[in-house]
């Protein structure tokens, strides 16, 4: 490929790049000790019980040395003393469009949050920095029961609902970050769905950071009851900074009897972002949860969604693409553990790398002895774009039990130069047949994805490939 | 300060392996944990002449026999072979890069007395066999074996890891080398058929130069524990290389296997097959990794771990990897683990094979795929059949 090519299937770094100023009211100032945990503590009036799960998650994370005996050293970058880990403008969440502030809504409309999807869409809750600054739920989805608040609110006024399952899919000491996310989280979605209700329409959430070296810590729970189906977004996208900032997100799933959740995140971050984000569910009796991961953007992408299939016969699915960037890297997977006959699972990741972009795919599909009749299928598909791109795969697969099957595969292509001659040869430039050819590697899983997204998907990969699709 | 005095402080200075490395990831390191690594004394002449007399009788018609008992003592008888050289060379191997058994590397270049030599000259054309066979009698040995393939040659070189009985217990950590020259083309056939009393370790270091063809099999019909590292460096274009493998694993025995396909030029292919059957408890790992460095262009390199789980007790670990740094390339990898589909079994039933036989024929089948690469020597190839069948239960 010529050097022309190479520039025009460079990422757009400057999209997103632009920043209101905005005024906190409240501010932990820089730096994690206990003051800050007690802070936000105090600020959000928690109760006794959350200030506690936090502290001792600072303790937790204190003690936790970095994954680096696996993960790459770019994390010790994260300087931890530098960052603000709680901002807040002290802003209720608005029911209604007109009561959002000015400056906000113009930061959403940059966005583009089109008028005709939000009619589309039961409920938005879009996290400006920590708070929901906006959160409306359409009329007939309260009156069926259906919960839909922030975290914050979520633990107030519904203890009864949240405090069962909070901290329980993914435990504090999971990891070094789900311990930094319980000692200082705020924001997020708190979803409950009661037994049978099935939202029809898609509950959306975009979440930003918009203040230089703030670490976002959002976190989310959703509760499908028995026989309940709820499909959630979120959306990301983040100005450009100066110096690193950390986003680090802990994301719990609750699906109960035959209950499905899907969960779909689309993540443009801008390219200094570390994004290392805990992501698990669990998946009861003929339950059903997929999700589906979309990563653009981030200096570092961490994030292997997981599935604990708890109850017979239970599903869990992980569709992901990855598109790793000029000095990005995705490292992304899935985590399938069985622990119930009959469950079966299935993981399709596809990454694109373009430039010095490293994509690593790392999964774990566990099958105990004991059980019977499980099934696992793994997909990895990369390609390599440039001649200095890199792609790994780091599967573990563990199987023992009786008629257990597991089947992996993975691949490394990159686009054919006959592909692209022969679409040279049909008018084409060489930038738009490349363009198409990578849209061409991601359709099938793409076309998986609902339609809004997959629309709202599609135009921001030929966004990515800006200038090589004319 | 030697080399082998250096190795010894370097045992003791590594840390014990660790299963949060993901080099020992679902091992247990404990399993080659030594509490006294002094090695064995050598064997009286009387036992040795004996245990070549076994050599010979495995297969009399090998280009040569070679015998290693204990500790290293060794016999040669030669058929009249030019362009074939023979030594023991008291020259210790200097440490290589390990796919994580360094503390193990160290140990063995410390302790192993001297090294097995042997040298296929430019051109030469060895038909036969080289066939080397090392006996385990008791406590700990440290076998060293290098090859050295000339440009243009052309042999084949079986290495059998066997006991002098089938009770006395034996620690083997054996470290084995190859490098070709240009336009080489060699085979290798490594069986590690201890008694289930033994623990070993052997690293495999194999480097192949341009436009030579390397097949490489292992099959693993024994020990208690096995690591079995085999590593395998591509330094020019043109080069075939093949590494198959196949383990039979039943009663509690641990199987860890790790693989390295290194590209570091261009216009090259490396195959990899493993092939695991278990039972009875026991477990197996496999873990590979594809690495293709960014002058690698145009390299196809395929891996493939398949495992037939032969009961609900058995357990097999899948680590398959790629790191891949070059764009232009042709890569992927399968693992699959899976029972024997009880359809097939029905299907023979319905034709009148019973069901135990419908399921060895299965087994067997599985099998073949690695058997059918082996290099035509009929009498080892009956000799490793009945191994198997003797490591293999279904045929009880």
């Amino acid at each position: 490929m010529n050097s022309a090519t190479a520039q025009a299937l460079d990422l757009d770094t400057e999209k997103g790049n632009f920043h209101y100023d905005t005024d906190y009211e409240y501010d932990a100032g820089t730096g994690l000790s206990e003051a800050t945990v007690n802070y936000i503590s105090e600020v959000k009036g928690e109760a006794e019980w959350i200030r506690d799960f936090r502290l001792k998650a600072l303790k937790t994370f204190e003690s936790k040395p970095m994954p680096t005996h696996w993960a790459t050293r770019d994390l010790e970058n994260i300087h931890f003393d530098k960052i603000r880990y709680y901002l807040s403008k002290g802003q209720t969440p608005s029911r209604t469009w007109e009561e959002v502030p000015d400056d906000v809504k113009n930061t959403f409309e940059r966005l583009g949050i089109p008028e005709q999807e939000r009619k589309f869409l039961a409920g938005v809750e879009a996290q400006f920095d920590s708070e929901a600054a906006y959160s409306r739920m359409k009329d007939d989805l309260s009156k069926q029961g259906v919960i839909f608040v922030g975290s914050t609110e979520g633990l107030r006024e519904h203890p009864e609902l949240f405090r069962k399952w909070f901290g329980k899919v993914i435990p504090t000491t999971d990891n070094k970050f789900s311990a930094l996310n319980s000692a200082v989280f705020s924001g997020g979605s708190f979803i409950y769905v009661p037994p049978g209700v099935k939202v029809k329409q898609p509950l959306q959430a975009y979440f930003r950071i918009n203040a230089e070296s703030f670490g976002q810590f959002e976190r989310t729970l959703i509760i499908a009851d028995e026989g309940a189906e709820v499909t959630y977004m979120e959306g990301c996208t983040a100005p450009k900074f100066e110096t690193s900032t950390l986003h680090s997100a802990v994301v719990e799933l609750v699906a109960l009897k035959s209950a499905k959740i899907q969960y779909i995140t689309v993540q443009n971050w801008s390219n200094n972002v570390f994004n290392l984000v805990t992501k698990r569910a669990r998946a009861e009796e003929e339950a059903e949860v997929k999700w589906i991961d979309c990563n653009i953007g981030s200096r570092l992408t961490m994030k292997y969604p997981g599935v604990i299939l708890k109850g017979r016969k239970a599903r869990g699915e992980v569709l992901s693409i990855a598109l790793a960037s000029e000095g990005q890297h995705q490292d992304t997977g899935a985590k399938m553990v069985h622990q119930a006959d009959e469950t079966t699972s299935n993981i399709i990741a596809k990454s694109i790398s373009v430039g010095t972009g490293r994509s690593s795919y790392r999964g774990i599909v566990h099958i105990p002895k004991t059980l019977k009749n499980c099934k696992n299928n793994t997909e990895c598909d990369a390609l390599l774009i440039n001649s200095n791109s890199r792609t790994d795969t780091y599967p573990a697969i563990s199987v023992r039990g009786d008629g257990n099957s597991v089947q992996h595969e993975a691949s490394v292509s990159k686009v054919s130069a006959e592909q692209i001659f022969y679409m040279q040869q049909r008018g084409l430039n060489e930038a738009q047949a490349m363009s198409l050819s990578v849209n061409g590697f991601v359709n099938d899983l793409v076309r998986q994805f609902p339609m809004e997204y997959s629309v709202e998907l599609k135009r921001l990969i030929e966004m990515e490939m800006e200038g090589s699709v004319g | 300060m030697t080399v082998r005095d250096q190795s010894l402080q370097n045992y003791i200075d590594l840390p014990e392996p660790n299963t949060k490395d993901p080099a020992w990831r679902f091992a247990n390191p404990r399993n080659y944990r030594l509490e006294d690594t002094s090695p064995a004394p050598g064997c009286p002449e009387e036992t040795l002449a004996k245990l070549h007399n076994r050599t010979q009788a495995l297969y009399p018609e090998a280009a040569t026999h070679i015998t290693m008992a204990g500790n290293n003592q060794a016999m040669e008888a030669h058929l009249a072979n030019e362009g074939l050289e023979i030594q023991f060379s008291d020259t210790p191997f200097t440490p290589l890069p390990t796919l994580g058994a360094d503390k193990f590397q160290a140990l063995n270049i410390a302790l192993a007395p001297r090294t097995l030599r042997i040298r296929i000259l430019k051109d030469a054309d060895i038909p036969k066999p080289i066939l080397i066979a090392h006996w385990a009698t008791s406590g700990n040995t440290y076998p060293q074996i290098l090859i050295e393939a000339g440009e243009n040659s052309n042999a084949t070189i079986l290495e059998l890891y066997l006991n002098s009985d089938d009770y006395t217990p034996s620690y083997n950590n054996a470290a084995t080398r190859l490098q070709t020259q240009a336009g080489s083309h060699l085979t290798r056939l490594c069986v590690h058929h201890r008694n289930p009393l033994s623990t070993d370790i052997h690293l495999e270091t194999l480097q192949v130069a341009r436009d030579s063809v390397l097949n490489n099999h292992n099959l693993n019909l024994g020990s208690l524990n096995l690591r079995q590292e085999t590593s395998l460096t591509i330094t020019g274009s043109g080069v075939d290389a093949h590494l198959n493998s196949l383990t039979i694993a039943s009663a509690g025995q641990e199987i860890d296997q790790r693989t390295l396909q290194k590209h570091l030029a261009p216009d090259s292919n490396s195959r990899l097959l493993f092939k695991n059957a278990l039972e009875g408890q026991a477990r197996t790992i496999f873990s590979g990794m594809i690495d293709v460095g960014h002058d690698a262009q145009r390299t196809d390199a395929f891996q493939t771990n398949r495992n037939l789980l032969l009961d609900d007790t058995a357990e097999a670990n899948s680590l398959p990897g790629l790191e891949i740094h070059a764009n232009d390339v042709k890569c992927s990898h399968g693992a699959t683990t899976g029972q024997i589909d009880p359809e097939l079994v029905y299907y023979m039933r319905t034709r009148g094979i019973p069901t135990k036989m419908a399921k060895k024929l299965l087994v067997y089948g599985f099998f073949e795929e690695i058997l059918q690469t082996l290099p035509p020597c009929e009498i080892l190839n009956k000799q490793i059949r009945s191994w198997i069948e003797k490591q293999f239960s279904l045929s009880q």
